[in-house]
Parts: C-alpha cells; sequence; structure tokens
C-alpha cells in the first residue's frame, strides 16, 4: 500500500512531506480495519481510492465491509502527563485527525467509507503540538 | 527492521533502530525492544536517526517499554529522530514523557543529570 502510495502520489507530483503524513493515515486506518471490522476468517476486501482534484485537494477513500465504526466518535486519548496515566489507545485516531485537513466517515450500502482529504495548496502542517491537543478538524458524516 | 543495543559506559545502553516503525516493521523488533529495555540497565538513550516512517503501533511500543524502564527508577531519552518522525511524536505527545534531543551529547548529559540526582 505504502509503495502504491508513493507510486501515484509522485506521478501527480505530491510533496514529499504529504506523501508521507498520507502514507500514516492510510496505514492507521487500515490497521484499525484489519485489527477490529471483522468478525469472521473470510477474505474481505479493502478498496482504496486516490483523486487529486482541480482545487489540489487530495481526496483519499478506504472503503471496507466489516462492521459499521466510525473511527471519528472513537475516544481520543487523553493527556497523559505521568507515564502511569499513559492511556495508549486512540493514537492512531488521533494522528488522523491531526494530519488530514479533512476527515469523513459514512455507512453506505453495508460499507464504511472513510475519506481524508489534504489540502495541497496549504503550507505544510504546522500542527506540531507538543500537547496533546489534535487538531480537531473533523467533521462526521 | 533493524535494532542494535551497544553498552555505553555507566548503567546505559544505546539502541539504535532502523526501517519503517509501521505494522510489519514494527513486528520485527518489537520482542526485541521490550527485551532490552527490560534488561537491569537503567538508562536508555533509543537512536531513532535511521528511522524514516513512525505510526502509531511504533509509538505504542516506545510508550510501552518507558513504562516499564520508569517503574523501575530508570531513564529513556530519543536521539536524533527525522523531522517527520518527530511530527509524530510531538503530535501524540511522546515528549512529553521521554526527552527528545538532537546529539549524543545531549543524550548523555539528560541520563547522567538523572543519574547524579540517584
Amino acid at each position: 500500500m505504502s509503495e502504491w502510495l508513493q507510486k501515484i502520489c509522485g506521478n501527480l507530483a505530491v510533496s514529499e512531506s504529504v506523501i508521507k503524513d498520507l502514507d500514516l493515515c492510510a496505514n492507521e486506518v487500515v490497521a484499525n480495519i484489519i485489527l477490529y471490522a471483522y468478525e469472521d476468517h473470510e477474505q474481505h476486501q479493502i478498496n482504496m481510492r486516490l483523486v487529486l482534484k482541480k482545487n489540489q485537494e487530495l481526496r483519499f477513500t478506504i472503503q471496507d465491509d466489516g462492521i459499521a465504526f466510525d473511527p471519528f466518535k472513537a475516544v481520543l486519548s487523553e493527556s497523559y502527563d505521568k507515564i502511569g496515566d499513559v492511556n495508549i489507545g486512540g493514537l492512531g485516531i488521533q494522528l488522523i485527525l491531526g494530519l488530514a485537513n479533512e476527515c469523513k466517515y459514512s455507512r453506505l450500502n453495508g460499507k464504511n467509507i472513510v475519506t481524508l482529504c489534504f489540502h495541497l495548496c496549504q503550507a505544510p502542517s504546522t500542527s506540531i503540538q507538543s500537547e496533546n491537543s489534535p487538531l480537531l478538524n473533523c467533521s462526521n458524516y | 527492521m533493524e535494532i542494535n543495543c551497544e553498552p555505553l559506559d555507566g548503567d546505559i545502553y544505546k539502541i539504535t533502530l532502523k526501517g519503517r516503525m509501521d505494522i510489519p516493521g514494527n513486528a520485527e523488533i518489537d520482542v526485541k525492544f521490550s527485551g532490552m529495555t527490560a534488561s537491569p540497565r537503567k538508562f536508555f538513550i533509543v537512536d531513532l536517526s535511521g528511522v524514516d516512517f513512525i505510526a502509531s503501533i511504533g509509538v505504542r511500543t516506545l510508550l510501552f517499554s518507558t513504562k516499564a524502564i520508569h517503574n523501575r527508577g530508570g531513564k529513556i531519552v530519543i536521539l536524533n529522530p527525522d523531522s517527520q518522525v518527530k511530527k509524530i511524536l510531538l503530535m501524540t505527545g511522546v515528549d512529553t514523557i521521554i526527552p527528545i534531543v538532537d546529539n549524543l551529547e545531549s543524550a548523555l548529559a539528560a541520563v547522567n543529570q538523572e543519574e547524579s540526582t540517584k
């Protein structure tokens, strides 16, 4: 998947920084699907689509036929001031919310559809934060 | 992924990681990393300069080991992560738990400062 993203984004002249952000988000979403979306042991298909819109919006869509799950309604990790307080769950979602400009979830025809958008015309993300307050730029659908 | 461990003077181990800390990469080093950080030594410098990608599973590996090290009264420092990896560590708040430094001298100073307070 990462090689596929690198190749396509390279052809679209997407910056290395955005490619890495997209790669990370894709890894997190697919990992969640593989780990939690299926209650059987059958083969399933995860479909991915990457589109560069005319307005320089890179739109990445991931579709699976697992159980209905809106990842953006998952509880985010609470801040951890002390090591004993570390709550390690939710880090992946926290990263997606911080890296993508828009995050959408929908359930259609028995399928989960996660759409992540990256605005290429903007300056590279300056959302480097030393505190655990990810950018809550997520709109749930 | 590759993982190497080098004992330094004092009670310090330097662990060097190379590769992508995604699910398959992390699976290759997770057990070894946990084992190394569970050693009797208390102080660890983790060199991430050779890691060009870290996913949440990699962050989890660092945090779990850190918790074990801190419970033994030890300390862990992250050395020289690349810019993208550092961005992820900051976004997840890892820097509030594990100091991140840019060179070995600073890493040793951080660890020695900890030792001198014992």
